[in-house]
């Protein structure tokens, strides 16, 4: 509704008579909130998912298993694996041989929870996360598995989690796209996995809720600066112009949409400044930029996005997802590893902080992680240096911040090989479930009907978990 | 209008405004006629409803209710209008056909159930009697624990649908089938009082029902805008000034119909209608999964074109796409038709497992084919059985057992274009192996005149002669060199039509040099060679020198069972002697080809491209010491035929020798011959392929999956179709499955297809809902009509261009889109047309049109997508670094101003402009577009390169055109992009326009330049000009 500001109501309203005025009022209503089943309390009210796309090592990172140092090269009993299934890529393997982290864990902060070396920067603010370390999921590859957990579903065609939560909460801006997403270099594999439209696409949900990809190079937004020599005052001239016809047009015909049809291009206008605004980090005092480390300053990089995101939110951009690839290492462990933390340790840590000093953090829930994680066991020759590990899909880490999670807690607990959930295991759509309640979303009730089914992001499944939140 | 009255009754329920809801439901009606006629009551009266359309658009979008609903209160109640929406919404999630999740033992969508004696004792439907009905009792009247759907479902019953319950069950609760499942009869048109306005059946339809709503029909649109609709219509490209004019100034009788015959005979038509179908065929030209590589399919979508253009019937059009590979005498049409089973997306991602892939292609099938012939959802039933219409789990593995016998590897190697796949031609390429031919037979015939004429003659005259000279002068003297073996060429990608990347070895061997990286082979590649590396060209050399021409035999050979395409060229002394591209399915192959070996010396080059894993195979090149054995023999029957002592054995060979190595006409004839197979070779090796369906002998088998998961089978299934559809008795197969959904007793196929034809004119279909037609599917807004258009098009052999004439000519159709105050409250959506449709252009048109209006489109029909120009990064910002697609090259010059029908499609990064006009991703079956209006279209139409383009090229037509005066140039562009005569206002506000872009660029003359390449106001004015035309919201409007 807020979209409107500049297009009064009573403009619509004056010039066509309350019926049409009030009509082309709900086409753009209908652009911006269409569901209105949140009935429970919003803890947060926005989200920056911080995607680790690839599939990070939980046991390198933050699921700690000193045990496994003694077992190091044995093989993995089968009583753990219980004969459930590999992907192709290590099923052939003749031996599946464990491989211990090589990286010193410590317990860290108040609550002492376990991070990994490689993660300095964030065992720092360790007091403020719930690191949860049983998420699971069925998929075992990362096309179905990223899908997953970003729809609800293994295959192309349903609406992302920041689409449905767009279609669900609206936007709180009316200079900015309520969903936005943001992809950064990463050092690892230089091949890594690649990622799809949809995982930020709408699916059966209105094309309006779709994520905006937001470009480091180029347009920050398609299609949004003026050609060459339209300035912006050649831009206004023009829209008045336009506006000005549509009014016309608008009183001969009475279509709704010619009204709607307005109010956007005014919209878009404002986006030509919001956004440059938006991406121009200029003016952040040289404290903050500290904070998220020198790749700050180069567009692009996870430290930028980071730094991004914070000025998102506090533009009431609603939902923000930072893609980082390169996670998948099936070879090459140690060296790719170490690069990967390298880019998003220091800013992730500093986006917490930042969020913190700002008061954001209580409203604003930040999650990390990525579509599945990684075997105890080697992929490839154990003695060999460029060994690495392959999917898992049974237990990973995720960790969760600020908007209504509990801080300083560790959840759940794996088995000593870091291979079965031993208990208070959380599939992907209880992960999904607990978001959307810290938005004050039910899941069960945020739907849409397609195809004759009310669809959910969490399907016919997902479980509030009630232990995470604070 | 009285649907309009239930309709505020629901809302008002959820809103709890109950007084006024009951004041509602009895008034309404009544009032509606005072808004209709205009009555001196109406302006009290009128600010009732008023007050609550201020609530009512919220509240609809809530809850998905349509804005006009299409049931009535009074009167007697219909089952499947106006109760099984309620069950099925309501009540069918626990009382229906699945009986894993029936509670109470209840159910509800079969009468004799919902009327047996439940084990409480209660019965919860008693016909006749509501009060006596436990299921009414438990609606209304009691405790929150008691109440029926229970308050945690979130689904409550409205006081208006408890009510139509009660007095369904008091009027004896009588049930019907479900109406899409009875077959169509055709209805008699209805008669109107307005006899005059019909034009056609249609017509009688629609006014019948606006008659009885107190609704007039609005008046026929002026001749230009309704060229301009009938042009986006047909052909998705606005009128031309000159077919404007033409139209608008025919005074003969039928100068509608003409136009109408003229634009479905354009081949603009097929482009236009295709698009639609290729949502609905999920086309794409990447495999859309993981590495998205592309593929090649495009010949497939060129036959959907034609197909439109040639308006093949909707059935052979099924037939052809379900099945074309099993027609009996199915042509290579047939086969690239069957392109559409293959659309699906598929992997090659490492790790993935072929069970589950076989699961998930099989699902994406059955599900897009439930979808696109029978408007069922057939998805819901592959976990359990479906909730709401009575379709079993075990029907839907039943029917996808239909598609179990594709011929195709899960795991797509991220080919080109996996298998199986077939060659087809382009009309140009199909003309130049014609004129091969034509030149091989030609030069055959006038060997076979020599031969007649002379070829004995001269042998004996060359016996005489020279014979004796020439044994003597030529030896079976050969020297060879060792084979060689190159590097490995890597091929930077697979997507030139196959791999065919040609390397250096190709332009001129260099044994020397580095580059190539020549190594003397120690193993004779005739004991096997091996190459491991993936996706290379490797090339093997040998020369061999000697004075006596011969044959020899050069042997290709491989046993290994792979599903890697393979690829080898051959070339002797520099030409091209032989190609092939093996197949996964041509494997294990062998094959012999004859050298001819000159005299001096001969150099072979082999070239052995592939795809994916190693490959092994054999290269054998006939030993010296066996042709040097075999040609000895001709060179002693030569001398014995000089010396007259010849066997006839020996006759025949010294002639065969002579005839192809030393007679003139021989040697014209092979080296003929040679160029001519070389050109043919050529040509064979770049003919696109394109993916289609062929079928094992021994299908996979099908299970019932429990809970839709792979790696749980229960029950083996065969193929059979859903009980509640049409018997079965074709062949059980894709044909048969294809035969029975157009055997005309299917009660869905046809009307399926009329709705989403209708939808493509009006914007929304007469079931809205056109993907379901089942019990959560709406009920359609004129159900005569939908059954009379089905009917009607199924007796006249499926003819499409027939059913879109009957729409088209239909007053319905043409009547002028402009709203009136009175259809914005009781028909906002205008289901019931009572005007023109009137929407925002699909993202296709909105492009072609501003490329056509700017005289930038280029024309041209068929080939591989092309890409038109788009913001950087797209492709590289979620592709793996190695696929095919990870980078986005525009095309130059003409490719990139194409229609959109032809743009590249990478289906996880779909193109960039027509995504932001609501196109999908392609990824899977779309039947209905929604139709969205944002900010980022907004920016798109300012801004993006082609759209700014195109106001130039606009500007420059302007500028260009005869007239002078601005007014004139105005009047001509305004009408360029609406079709329509620009009104006084408006011209005013365009001069007035013009006159400030004219102000500022005289005050920047650096922004002129910078916009127009000089410092000349006028021109960047007139490009500021177009671009504020080319923005106007009528502009990308069907008025």
């Amino acid at each position: 509704m807020s979209e409107l500001s500049h297009i009064t109501r009573r403009r619509f309203c004056s010039s066509l008579g309350g019926m049409l005025g009030t009509l082309a009022w709900r086409d753009l209503q209908a652009g911006d909130v269409a569901f209105k089943g949140n009935t429970l309390p919003a803890r947060a009210k926005r989200v920056i998912f911080l995607f680790m796309a690839g599939g990070p090592s939980q046991l390198d990172l933050f699921d700690h298993k000193p045990k496994l140092t003694k077992l190091h090269g044995e093989e993995l009993p089968p009583s753990i694996r219980q004969g459930q299934r590999l992907t192709t890529m290590t099923s052939g393997q003749s031996s599946l041989p464990i491989a211990a982290s090589p990286y010193r864990f410590q317990r860290h902060g108040q609550t002492g929870t376990f991070v990994s070396e490689l993660l300095p920067h964030l065992s720092e603010v360790v007091d403020d996360l719930a690191v949860i370390k049983t998420v699971h999921t069925e998929a075992i590859n990362h096309d179905p598995a990223m899908t997953y957990i970003q729809t609800g579903h293994e295959q192309p065609g349903r609406p992302s989690a920041g689409a449905w939560v767009h279609y669900g909460l609206g936007s709180e801006t009316q200079n900015l796209p309520a969903f936005i997403v943001l992809h950064s270099r990463w050092s690892g594999s230089l091949n890594p996995q690649p990622i799809f439209a949809r995982l930020w696409g709408s699916g059966f949900l209105p094309s309006r809720y779709q994520g905006v990809s937001m470009r480091s190079q180029g347009d920050p937004v398609l299609y949004l600066s003026n050609p060459r020599g339209i300035s912006p005052a050649a831009r206004r001239l023009m829209l008045d112009g336009v506006n000005s016809l549509n009014r016309t047009h608008l009183e001969d015909v009475a279509d709704p949409a010619i009204a709607a049809r307005i109010a956007q291009y005014e919209m878009a206008y404002r986006m030509q400044t919001s956004v440059p605004q938006l991406t121009q980090t200029g003016n952040e005092p040289a404290s903050v930029m500290k904070m998220y480390g020198p790749e700050a300053n180069e567009p692009g990089s996870f430290a930028a996005n980071c730094l991004l995101a914070r000025r998102m939110v506090e533009r009431g951009v609603r939902f923000v997802q930072i893609f980082h690839r390169g996670w998948d290492q099936h070879g090459n462990l140690d060296k790719d590893l170490r690069l990967q933390c390298g880019d998003i340790d220091q800013a992730s840590a500093a986006l917490i902080a930042d969020l913190k000093q700002r008061g954001l953090l209580d409203d604003t829930l930040v999650v990390w992680g990525g579509e599945f994680g990684r075997t105890t066991y080697s992929q490839g020759d154990l003695n060999s240096p460029g060994y690495g590990r392959d999917h898992h899909p049974r237990c990973f880490t995720m960790w969760m911040a600020g908007g209504g999670v509990k801080p300083g807690i560790t959840h759940g607990e794996t088995d000593p090989f870091c291979y079965n959930i031993a208990e208070g295991g959380i599939h992907v759509h209880d992960l999904n479930a607990t978001i959307l309640h810290c938005l004050g979303i039910d899941h069960e009730q945020l739907t849409y009907r397609y195809q004759g089914r009310d669809f959910r992001l969490t399907d016919v499944h997902g479980r509030v978990v009630q232990e995470l939140l604070a | 209008m009285l649907a309009y009255s239930l309709f505020l009754c629901q809302t008002s329920t959820r809103l709890g405004v109950v007084t006024l809801d009951l004041l509602f439901s009895v008034r309404l009606p009544k009032l509606v006629v005072f808004i209709s006629r205009d009555s001196p009551g109406e302006r009290f009266r009128r600010s009732i409803p008023c007050a609550f359309i201020l609530v009512l658009p919220v509240v609809c979008r809530c809850w998905g209710v349509p804005l006009l609903c299409l049931s009535a209160v009074a009167g007697e109640v219909r089952f499947n209008r106006d109760i099984r929406p309620i069950l099925s919404d309501h009540c069918y999630q626990c009382h229906g056909f699945d009986d894993a999740e029936r509670k109470a033992g209840l159910r509800l969508d079969e009468r004799i159930a919902a009327t047996s004696r439940l084990p409480s004792g209660h019965a919860a439907i008693v016909p006749g009697s509501a009060a006596e009905s436990a299921l009414v009792r438990r609606i209304r009247d009691v405790s929150a624990e008691q109440l029926m759907p229970p308050p945690h479902v979130n689904k409550p019953l409205s006081a208006e649908q408890v009510s139509l319950l009660a007095t369904w069950i008091d009027q004896g609760a009588y049930y019907e089938k479900h109406w899409s499942l009875v077959p169509p009869q055709k209805p008699r048109p209805p008669s109107v009082a307005n006899a005059s306005w019909p034009s056609n059946e249609i017509d009688q339809f629609i006014l019948a029902r606006l008659e009885d709503s107190n609704l007039e029909s609005s008046v026929a649109a002026n001749r230009a805008t309704l060229l301009r609709r009938l042009s986006f219509d047909l052909t998705g490209l606005p009128p031309t000034a000159e077919e404007l004019d033409a139209f608008v100034n025919d005074s003969r009788p039928d100068y509608y119909e003409r136009a109408v015959n003229r634009l479905l005979s354009s081949p603009r038509y097929g482009e236009h209608r295709a698009r639609y179908w290729l949502d609905a065929a999920r086309y794409g030209d990447t495999h859309g999964m993981a590495r998205d590589d592309e593929r090649s399919l495009w010949p497939y979508r060129d036959w959907v074109i034609r197909a439109f253009n040639d308006n093949m019937p909707f059935d052979d059009f099924t037939i052809r796409q379900l099945a074309g590979d099993l027609l009996p005498k199915g042509s290579l049409s047939d086969l690239v038709a069957t392109g559409f089973v293959r659309c699906n997306v598929s992997t090659a991602e490492g790790g993935s497992i072929d069970e589950e892939l076989v699961v998930n292609y099989a699902k994406d099938r059955v599900e897009t084919m439930a979808t696109v012939w029978m408007g069922l959802t057939l998805g819901c039933a592959a976990c359990h059985d479906h909730k709401y219409d009575p379709l079993s789990q075990k029907e839907y593995y039943q029917l996808a057992a239909f598609f179990s016998g594709l011929r195709e590897e899960p795991m797509n190697g991220n080919a080109l274009a996996p298998d199986p796949v077939v060659a087809v031609l382009s009309p140009d390429q199909a003309q130049q192996l014609a004129d091969l031919t034509t030149q091989r037979t030609e030069i055959q015939n006038e060997y076979a005149r020599h031969v007649a004429s002379s070829q004995v003659e001269d042998f004996n005259r060359w016996l005489a002669k020279s014979a004796s000279e020439y044994v003597r002068d030529h030896k079976p003297d050969w020297k060879e060199s060792p084979w060689y073996e190159s590097r490995s060429f890597k091929q930077r990608n697979n997507t030139a039509i196959y791999f065919d990347e040609e390397f250096s070895p190709e332009e001129s061997v260099d044994l020397q040099g580095e580059s190539q990286g020549w190594q003397e082979r120690k193993a004779m590649p005739e004991q096997g060679i091996l190459v491991r590396d993936d996706n290379v060209a490797k090339f093997y050399y040998r020369e061999w020198t000697g004075s006596l021409p011969t044959t020899r035999t050069l042997h290709l050979k491989s046993n290994e069972s792979t599903w890697k395409p393979v690829r080898w060229k051959v070339w002797l002394n520099g030409r091209l002697v032989y190609f092939k591209q093996f197949r996964q399915f041509d494997v294990p192959f062998e094959v012999d080809i004859p050298l001819s070996s000159q005299a001096g010396t001969n150099t072979l080059l082999v070239k052995a491209s592939h795809f994916g894993g190693p490959l092994r195979a054999t290269i054998f090149l006939e030993p010296l010491e066996e042709v040097a054995d075999r040609e000895r023999e001709t060179l002693e029957a030569i001398a014995a035929a000089s010396r007259h002592v010849a066997s006839p054995p020996q006759h025949v060979a010294a002639l065969d020798y002579y005839s192809r190595h030393v007679w003139s006409h021989g040697k014209e004839f092979s080296a003929a011959n040679a160029r001519i197979e070389e050109s043919r070779y050529k040509l064979e090796a770049i003919i696109p392929v394109s993916m289609i369906c062929r079928e094992m002998e021994q299908p996979r088998e099908t299970y019932l999956l429990q809970r839709g998961l792979y790696d749980k089978p229960l029950e083996r299934v065969d193929r059979e179709v859903p009980l509640i559809l049409p018997p079965f008795d074709g062949p059980r197969d894709r044909l048969g499955l294809a035969q029975w959904l157009v055997d005309g007793r299917h009660p869905l196929t046809a009307r399926v297809a009329v709705n989403r034809i209708w939808a493509q004119f009006f914007g929304v279909g007469l079931v809205q809902t056109s993907e379901d037609f089942g019990s959560q599917g709406e009920w359609p807004s004129h159900p005569e009509l939908l059954d009379w258009l089905a009917c009607d098009f199924q007796e006249n052999d499926w003819n499409v261009k027939r059913l879109i004439r009957k729409i088209v000519t239909s007053a319905t159709y043409r009547q002028s889109s402009r709203g009136r105050s009175e259809l914005l409250t009781a028909d906002p959506q205008n289901r019931l047309l009572a005007r023109g449709p009137r929407f925002r252009l699909d993202a296709e048109v909105i492009r072609d049109q501003a490329l056509f209006l700017g005289g930038l489109l280029v024309e041209e029909q068929g080939g591989r997508g092309v890409k038109p120009p788009q913001p950087g990064g797209l492709w590289q910002a979620v592709s793996q670094p190695n696929s095919t697609t990870a980078r986005f090259v525009a095309d130059k010059g003409t490719a990139a101003r194409r229609r959109s029908i032809y743009t590249f499609w990478k289906r996880t990064a779909p193109p960039a402009i027509l995504q932001t006009f609501d196109a999908p991703t392609r990824e899977s079956c779309i039947v209905r577009r929604e139709r969205t209006n944002t900010p980022l279209q907004a920016l798109a139409l300012m801004n993006d390169e082609q759209f700014f383009a195109a106001a130039k090229g606009i500007a420059q037509r302007i500028i260009e055109h005869d007239v002078l005066t601005d007014e004139a140039r105005l009047e001509w562009a305004f009408r360029l992009v609406t079709a329509r005569d620009i009104s006084p206002s408006e011209l005013n506000q365009l001069t007035a326009q013009l006159q400030r872009a004219r102000t500022y660029y005289r005050a920047h003359p650096g922004e002129a330049e910078e916009l127009t390449g000089t410092q000349n106001a006028e021109e960047a004015a007139w490009v500021l000009l177009a671009n504020t035309l080319l923005n106007l919201s009528e502009v990308i409007t069907k008025e």
